[in-house]
């Protein structure tokens, strides 16, 4: 058993811009994710944060070997399974799952919601009918769904109730890794708590590995016990979650940090808003040297001309900052 | 700004209030029956100040501030109020044509998904033009100077270059500008932003926060937002209503609705986010589900996932009950007074209240 669960190995996912009806040319391409290392040990969580566009859903997808690598690997409990055929990957498949942000798209309308639970058992699992349909009952009950729920349709539930479902259908093979798709991001604040509170569970009692991807940093901060935080298909940080968010060392994870409002009226108008000016630039033109020098306050001319390598800057902490030893003990903002 | 029922409220303060709603109720027309989405709901804003409106999906905080600007579908909604008056203006009476007058001039509002708001299949300068030509009775030549100067304001660079974009051409925090300057052309009295940046990026939320508050100290308009994010209400906001099941169950100003909530629910929302000085602790969930509106209970709607709640509480409707020694604060709730103790107990609240220090270190994180 390796100890790393999954391993991303300078991997890239490049979406070539095609001209042409015959004779098809590449005329530019997307660089979604741009050389991604990243590496998720057992039992852990692995947050990965940044804007749209930052090619986090693309590096998720890679994980699951959904998305087509241009270069670079992907590991799975020390195997190379990069170059697997659909054939092979299946019971690499039943062994990572994925939740996704809304759940309604990923239920069938048409079935019940306990056959959609029930389908990735009988795919990936030989257990008879009754045994399905006791495992279906078994993991309703430890999503906090009453079994009896499992014979109504998809429609009948609130969106956190379809979101539990989506968690048990994640469950049906015994994973042990999940990878979840902002799972929270379409729910109500009083709700998110409860799916937080259950996906904490879950990992406690089935020794999970999460690689979760999110926009909110409470969440993240929350769960997770090391955050990588991308820019344009790079990582720009990456390190344990509450050494990084107290102490971050790159000004984009900075600055994103001080984006977030705080639910405080008094410490809310005494920081006011902190704003990063810009937005994210198109992959098709990535600006030269770092990608975050046009919006980086502390950008000077060397960012311009030179791409910052993601290295070591403290014991378990990488940045891709020029100038990260800078930001040692920086107040926040 | 404060809760509208209360009298004495229009007394101490001589203003007329740019938005007073008293009374307000909702009732749907449906297949079975009349369902009550707004049961009663009373507030009013003053010029330059923010009013923000916190609650989940389904407890009426979208239908009760459409209705109060007449944005209802009268075939299906049933929307009564003693008194809705903008600036004066009494809304109630007002005929449907000279309402429409009004909205778009005196009045607009910002919708969370800019591309709904915005016609895919005209260029931007025209959609913003036409509010103008329309309300202002301005040449289109003279609308798009405007519309240009508008845009500049809002943020966008080359602002006549961007006239001729579609707004498919446009990114997302480019499309929400477009629309915070189409809400803002005429200079309106009121602006309604029902979660203008939900559909954002933390970073370009702050730019569109920060534009917002920007234009409200130059116009001076009031405004009124409506969000599920208790950090973007704690910037934001003067004073916030909390709405659960169709009614306001909490009224306050910001600080004392942040820092000594007197409803359980209003305890509960903010327990329930995570904070980053107790990492991997269990987060305070409120049981259950938010109830439909043709199923409240007959007693208080939030009963039945309070922790605190008794048989009085599941007899009938709490009454709004005004909290001593914390003005405009009101709360329906007929525990109240314990809910301090309890949510103490819970640890939910950081001790923050008596003391007027930032208390550091109590970092609250949501996005």
């Amino acid at each position: 058993m390796a100890e790393l669960l999954a391993e991303l190995r300078d991997v890239q996912v490049h979406f070539p811009i095609t001209k042409g009806i015959f004779r098809q040319r590449e005329v530019a391409r997307v660089r979604a994710v741009d050389g991604v290392s990243l590496g998720l040990r057992r039992g852990q969580v692995l947050g990965l944060v940044g804007e749209s566009g930052s090619g986090k859903s693309t590096t998720g997808r890679a994980l699951l070997r959904l998305a087509p690598l241009t270069g670079g690997q992907v590991l799975f409990d020390g195997q190379d399974i990069s170059t697997w055929e659909r054939r092979a990957l299946l019971p690499i498949r039943r062994r990572m799952q994925v939740v996704f942000q809304d759940p309604e798209a990923s239920l069938n309308p048409r079935m019940r919601v306990g056959e959609s639970v029930a389908e990735p058992m009988r795919i990936h699992t030989k257990q008879t009918g009754a045994e399905v349909e006791r495992s279906v009952a078994a993991l309703f009950e430890q999503v906090g769904l009453s079994p009896e729920l499992r014979r109504r349709y998809p429609h009948e539930f609130s969106g956190g109730q379809r979101q539990r479902i989506g968690i048990a259908r994640a469950l049906a093979t015994s994973p042990e890794l999940l990878v979840l798709d902002e799972p929270i991001s379409a729910l109500d604040v009083s709700i998110q708590a409860q799916v937080l509170n259950l996906l904490a569970d879950l990992r406690q009692a089935r020794g999970l590995s999460y690689l979760f991807i999110a926009h909110d940093l409470g969440a993240v901060a929350h769960l997770c016990d090391t955050v990588a935080v991308m820019y344009l298909g790079r990582i720009v940080e990456h390190g344990d979650a509450g050494q990084l968010f107290g102490d971050p060392r790159h000004p984009y994870t900075r600055a994103l940090l001080a984006s977030v409002p705080i639910a405080d009226p008094k410490r809310a108008r005494a920081r006011g808003l902190q704003v990063l000016g810009g937005e994210i630039p198109s992959p098709l033109k990535p600006p030269s040297g770092c990608a975050f020098h046009p919006r980086c306050p502390m950008a000077r001319p060397l960012c311009s001309e030179q791409a910052p390598a993601l290295r070591e800057v403290a014991p378990g902490r990488r940045s891709a900052c020029h100038f990260a030893e800078e930001m040692v003990g920086l107040a926040p903002l | 700004m404060s809760q509208g029922s209360a009298a004495q409220a229009t007394e101490s303060r001589s203003k007329v209030p740019v938005l007073e709603v008293d009374r307000l109720r909702v009732t749907f027309r449906t297949d079975d029956g009349p369902v009550p989405a707004v049961e009663e709901v009373s507030f009013q804003v003053e010029r330059g100040q923010t009013l923000g409106i916190v609650g989940e999906s389904g407890s009426g905080k979208t239908v009760a501030s459409l209705a109060a600007l007449g944005l209802h579908d009268p075939r299906t909604a049933t929307v009564t109020a003693r008194g809705l008056r903008l600036n004066g203006r009494d809304l109630l009476q007002m005929p449907r044509a000279a309402l429409r007058a009004l909205r778009g001039d005196r009045m607009s509002v910002i919708f969370q998904d800019p591309m709904t708001a915005l016609n895919p299949y005209l260029r931007v300068g025209e959609q913003l033009a036409e509010v103008l030509t329309l309300h202002r009775g301005v040449s289109q030549r003279e609308a798009l100077t405007q519309a240009a100067l508008m845009l500049g304001q809002v943020g966008i660079s080359s602002p006549e270059a961007r006239l001729r974009a579609y707004p498919h051409e446009l990114s997302g925090g480019m499309r929400q500008r477009v629309v915070i300057a189409m809400a803002l052309l005429c200079g309106p009295e009121l602006v309604f932003a029902d979660e203008p940046t939900t559909a954002l990026d933390v970073t370009i939320q702050a730019q569109v926060l920060q534009l917002i508050r920007d234009q409200q100290t130059r116009t001076g308009m009031a405004l009124v937002l409506v969000s599920h994010d208790m950090g973007v209400m704690a910037t934001m906001a003067d004073h916030v209503l909390v709405m659960y099941g169709g009614l306001i169950v909490e009224s306050a100003s910001a600080v004392d609705l942040f820092t000594a909530p007197r409803h359980p629910y209003t305890v509960g929302l903010l327990g329930s986010l995570p904070r980053l000085r107790r990492r991997g602790e269990r987060l305070f969930a409120i049981a259950g589900l938010p109830p439909l509106p043709q199923e409240r209970p007959s007693g208080c709607v939030f009963a039945p996932r309070c922790a605190l709640a008794v048989a009085a509480c599941r007899a009938e409707r709490p009454a709004e009950q005004g909290v001593p020694g914390s003005p405009d604060h009101t709360v329906r709730c007929i525990r109240h007074a314990e809910v301090p103790a309890w949510a103490a107990s819970l640890g939910l609240l950081d001790a923050a209240p008596p003391r007027a220090e930032n208390s550091t270190g109590s970092e609250v994180l949501h996005g």
